[in-house]
């Protein structure tokens, strides 16, 4: 079984050969570190053996006043070299329905849009799955308004909340469909509905809004033939049954300190979707001991691959932080430990 | 229904202009601002941080029924300043340096002043120095410090050393999402919350209040 084949078969709730190795995004320094030959980003997911590669969008940034940036969505960034992976904006250009009137989203169309995923489909096409990670209808929607005032607008005006929310998906409905048309497998979908304590919002407010543009984007998805991952941060119990009835083909990587043990998830939902995860990427990771890190992933392995549907990975990415010989002795702990049939005692 | 449980009312239904709308008028009608505040939004602030704090209610909730606490408190502003409504304690207030992150911090604010506290709050990617002049300027009994990214946690240690030598006239508190209670002792914080309504109680406990 090669790679692809070994993420599909998990992503269908079988067991492949063994338990497949995905990663959201891998930080320069801990790949190099591992494995110095990688001359890109993507020769680190090859030569490892991970069996899925991610790509994700692009949006230009252009100079705003003060020494601001501004990207194509009309948020406003501080130029900020510490911030990894994903920047923070400090505004955004929209605080009422005469604003969202006058706004012009990005064009979801734009050759650059897709960025690496052409030189991926090209490298990796039918060997390794291809997934590419997207916003979805939550994160956009509070940049654009400055979260407090978007979450203050969903009690108080939800009018303008319905709009703003139907222009993001929009944008984005175009954008995976693009996307799985140039040879995505998978769209990831990111955004973060919790904190540790529980849901940034009511399960009422979710559904009012959330859940059904979600199960929307989902159905988009799966209309081009391509199947979805949907992760979030935090702690999801209150929100679970209707992120598993958005369709999703799988959810994580979930956050085991905010609650979300993927055996508990599994044992409720899998035989609905896959789970993806969940090596905590916050202590052992970063502070463990190697023997520390393969004893986390051959108690997971033991307690959640058998049956299949279970995608290996951090509970949620291979930041700056994590000790880059822990992450080694996590791969390598998968492949001594995960081939099926699973036999751990 | 007296006009003051109305103010709590309209607060807990979640409509900032009725609560503004009403608080003129318990004015016109010559109820004091202190009672209005006390009985009418702090009752109604405490009512929902209770909901909160039990999940009951969730963030956006609660930064509504502040708007109509800071809509409500901008009609009593004038009345205050003539009666000098005393405050229990100075919270100075900010997100650490690199870190852009406010709403965990803005919820604590909202606690915080709901309790009766004067709230000083210095925004976010607030450096040391700028924490250790704001301890000098407004003589606060307690600083708090907040800090939402993992990469951050290293200016949250930076910044409890740089205000060691006011150790003796304030408290430290500090919370955000990658904050333990273990990381709290490990940098000699006096206290550690992990969300808003227990940062309250936290700092009543270090304040002896």
């Amino acid at each position: 079984m090669n790679s692809y084949e070994r993420v599909k078969t998990a992503l269908e709730l079988r067991e492949p050969d063994r338990v497949p190795i995905v990663e959201l995004y891998v930080s320069p320094n801990v790949q190099s570190a591992i494995c110095p030959e990688a001359r890109d980003y993507y020769d680190f997911f090859d030569i490892m053996g991970l069996d899925a590669v991610y790509s994700t969008y692009f949006y230009n940034f252009e100079p705003a006043e003060d020494g601001l940036l501004r990207d194509e969505w009309g948020l406003i960034y501080k130029e900020d070299d510490t911030a990894e992976f994903l920047k923070v904006p400090i505004k955004g250009p929209i605080s009422s329905m005469e604003d969202l009137k006058n706004y012009r989203p990005p064009d979801p169309d734009a050759p650059w849009r897709l960025f690496t995923l052409p030189d991926v489909v090209k490298r990796f096409k039918g060997e390794k799955y291809i997934v590419f990670h997207c916003r979805d209808v939550f994160v956009y929607p509070y940049q654009l308004m400055g979260m407090e005032n978007f979450l203050v607008a969903c009690i108080l005006e939800p009018r303008l909340v319905e709009a703003l929310l139907d222009m993001v998906l929009e944008v984005h409905e175009r954008l995976v469909r693009n996307a799985i048309r140039a040879g995505a497998d998978c769209i990831s979908l990111g955004d973060d509905y919790a904190t540790k304590m529980g849901p940034l919002m009511s399960p009422e407010t979710f559904k009012k809004y959330f859940y059904p543009r979600l199960a929307k984007l989902v159905s988009a998805i799966h209309e081009e033939g391509g199947k979805v991952i949907k992760h979030t941060d935090g702690n999801i119990w209150k929100l679970i049954d209707m992120l598993v009835d958005t369709g999703a083909d799988a959810l994580g990587p979930l956050e085991p300190d905010a609650g979300m043990f993927l055996d508990e998830v599994k044992k409720k939902y899998g035989d609905r979707v896959a789970v993806v995860g969940n090596i905590d990427c916050k202590h052992i990771l970063p502070s463990g001991t190697e023997e520390e890190v393969e004893k986390a992933v051959k108690e997971l392995i033991k307690k959640v691959s058998p049956g299949g549907g279970h995608l290996i990975s951090s509970c949620n990415s291979i930041h700056s932080g994590v000790n880059p010989l822990n992450y080694l002795a996590m791969i390598n702990a998968v492949k001594k430990y995960g081939s099926y049939p699973i036999n751990i005692d | 229904m007296s006009i003051l449980s109305e103010i709590k009312e309209a607060m807990i239904s979640y409509n900032p202009q009725w609560v503004k709308e009403l608080t003129e008028k318990a004015l016109s009608e010559g109820v004091d601002a202190h009672s209005i505040i006390n009985d009418g939004l702090i009752a109604g602030m405490n009512y929902i941080g209770a909901k909160f704090r039990d999940n009951e209610v969730y963030i956006p909730e609660v930064l509504v029924v502040a708007r109509a606490m800071h809509a409500a408190m901008d009609v009593l502003k004038p009345h205050l300043i003539k009666d000098d409504f005393k405050r229990k304690a100075t919270f100075v207030i900010g997100t650490v340096k690199q870190d852009l992150h406010d709403i965990g911090k803005n919820l604590v604010i909202i606690m915080l002043e709901g309790a009766g506290y004067k709230v000083v709050d210095l925004g976010v990617d607030v450096p040391p120095e700028k924490f250790a002049r704001a301890v000098e300027e407004h003589r606060p009994q307690i600083v708090g410090i907040s800090a939402l990214l993992t990469t951050t946690l290293g200016q949250m240690r930076t910044t409890v050393e740089h205000l060691k030598p006011y150790r003796d006239s304030i408290k430290i508190l500090v919370g955000g999402a990658p904050v333990t209670q273990r990381f709290a002792d490990e940098i000699n914080a006096d206290g550690y919350a992990p969300d808003a309504a227990s940062a309250v109680e936290k700092a009543n406990e270090l304040l002896g209040l």
